[in-house]
């Protein structure tokens, strides 16, 4: 049975410039940007863990700074391998993969601090400025991308 | 002003207001991949050997199940049949998850603008061509205390991170790339790397000759054949295996003169000559 979410929108044949169309207000992650800003991958740790490199130098001041390092923070404790996370993998497996119907993982519920983290920094700080932090998962973590709009 | 609205799926440009239509992304995806199930899962494109992997699983497993069970539930141990269900399914569902599940591709057109290296010499080749004005240029990046060069894939349009290999027959980037692995029909990398392993190593557990093995070591360490074993259990009133005679009383020597007693040689004499029979 076909939901709405599961329908794609039917296309309308002609072009209809309309004056009574809303003037609707866009998110501005949805924005086309004018400039992206992109921090690259620190790999030198060596362990496999994601995390953005701190020494792009227009960026170091301030609050970039913390932001990407509250990015960091949260990306290693959902990626470090700890005993909760030997535990959850161990139980997935002997439960012939059912476990992750009934408990969430502590990788889901990291990476879910993180989104809300990232959210939150736009919402109180970066919108304001015009800027935009863009989802790192949307980038298969090969970069942090700030987007900035005039 | 160009807007992209998703809640309501249209392109607002300069204050009207063009309906596209959207698709799924599944359905424009670039790669050799297949999808089906509404894009819930995901396979390569030869999936021949992966039905064959799944019949040789899945035959013997139930002709097992079928014949050789309900003897080991009943004169055996109850457990083995279980155990061997258990097994069964945890490979079955292993194979599957792996074959069926992303390992970990990384989206095109990430970096769809690298920045070039330009041919200042004019003795080379590139130096006045139009079309092509250089290579991308290669990223160096430090991993702990060495240098590890990153290298740019011109089909996917990205600079491919450390681990990551392009995959030919799937023709995409992926993560940690083990190896593409033809029986399963899908890359082996990052987020199905568990599954594979806990499949063959099912795999191997659950095979008809781990499970006779298990049976015989029992018959070769109690100093019994399997006929022997049979009888018995069919005629139990007058049969009796701990009376058996070969039984020497301890499993270690029973192993040893099982395993290790001299092998006589053959009585047929097959390369020797006779008169031929008309």
């Amino acid at each position: 049975m076909a939901t709405r979410s599961s329908m794609p929108p039917t296309s309308s044949s002609e072009q209809q410039p309309t004056d009574s169309v809303d003037h609707q207000v866009i998110d501005i992650s949805n924005r086309v940007p004018d400039k992206a800003i992109r921090i690259e991958r620190d790999y030198s740790q060596g362990n496999g863990i994601t995390r953005f490199s701190n020494e792009y130098p227009l960026l170091l001041a301030g609050r970039f700074q913390h932001t990407i390092d509250g990015i960091n923070h949260l990306l290693e404790e959902a990626e470090r391998v700890s005993w909760r996370v030997v535990f959850d993998n161990v139980m997935e497996c002997l439960t012939i993969y059912t476990w992750p119907i009934f408990f969430r993982t502590h990788y889901q519920q990291c990476i879910q601090r993180l989104l809300t983290f990232i959210h939150n920094e736009n919402e109180t700080l970066y919108h304001q400025h015009g800027i935009s932090i863009s989802n790192p998962i949307r980038c298969a973590y090969l970069f942090l991308e700030f987007k900035m709009y005039n | 002003m160009r807007f992209v609205d998703r809640t309501t799926s249209t392109i607002i440009e300069n204050n009207t207001s063009r309906h596209t239509q959207l698709v799924r992304n599944y359905k424009q995806f670039p790669g050799q991949n297949k999808f089906f199930c509404g894009g819930r899962f995901m396979t390569s494109r030869e999936y021949w050997a992966f039905i064959l992997a799944l019949i040789l699983l899945i035959a013997p497993s139930v002709l097992f199940g079928i014949f050789t069970c309900p003897f080991i539930w009943e004169k055996v141990h109850p457990a083995i049949p279980i155990v061997f269900a258990y097994l069964f399914v945890l490979s079955l569902t292993s194979m599957i998850k792996t074959s069926w599940t992303d390992p970990g591709i990384i989206p095109r057109d990430l970096d769809p603008f690298p920045v070039l290296e330009r041919y200042e010499d004019p003795g080379s080749p590139y130096s006045d061509s139009t079309w092509h004005h250089g290579i991308p240029i290669q990223k160096e990046v430090r991993i702990k205390d060495r240098s590890w060069t990153l290298r740019y894939c011109d089909t996917c349009r990205i600079y491919r991170p450390p681990r990551a290999s392009h995959c030919r027959q799937c023709d995409n980037c992926v993560e940690v790339e083990d190896h593409h692995c033809i029986w399963l029909n899908n890359c082996i990398g990052v987020r199905n790397y568990r599954p594979f392993i806990l499949a063959i190593v099912c795999i191997i557990l659950l095979l008809m000759v781990g499970g006779l093995t298990l049976y015989h070591c029992s018959l070769i360490l109690r100093g019994i054949t399997t006929h022997e074993q049979l009888r018995a259990s069919v005629m139990t009133k007058h049969s009796d295996l701990s009376a058996n005679p070969y039984n020497k009383g301890n499993p270690v020597l029973n192993m040893t003169y099982v395993l290790c007693r001299p092998r006589p040689k053959s009585y047929l004499r097959r390369r020797k000559y006779s008169p031929a029979v008309n």
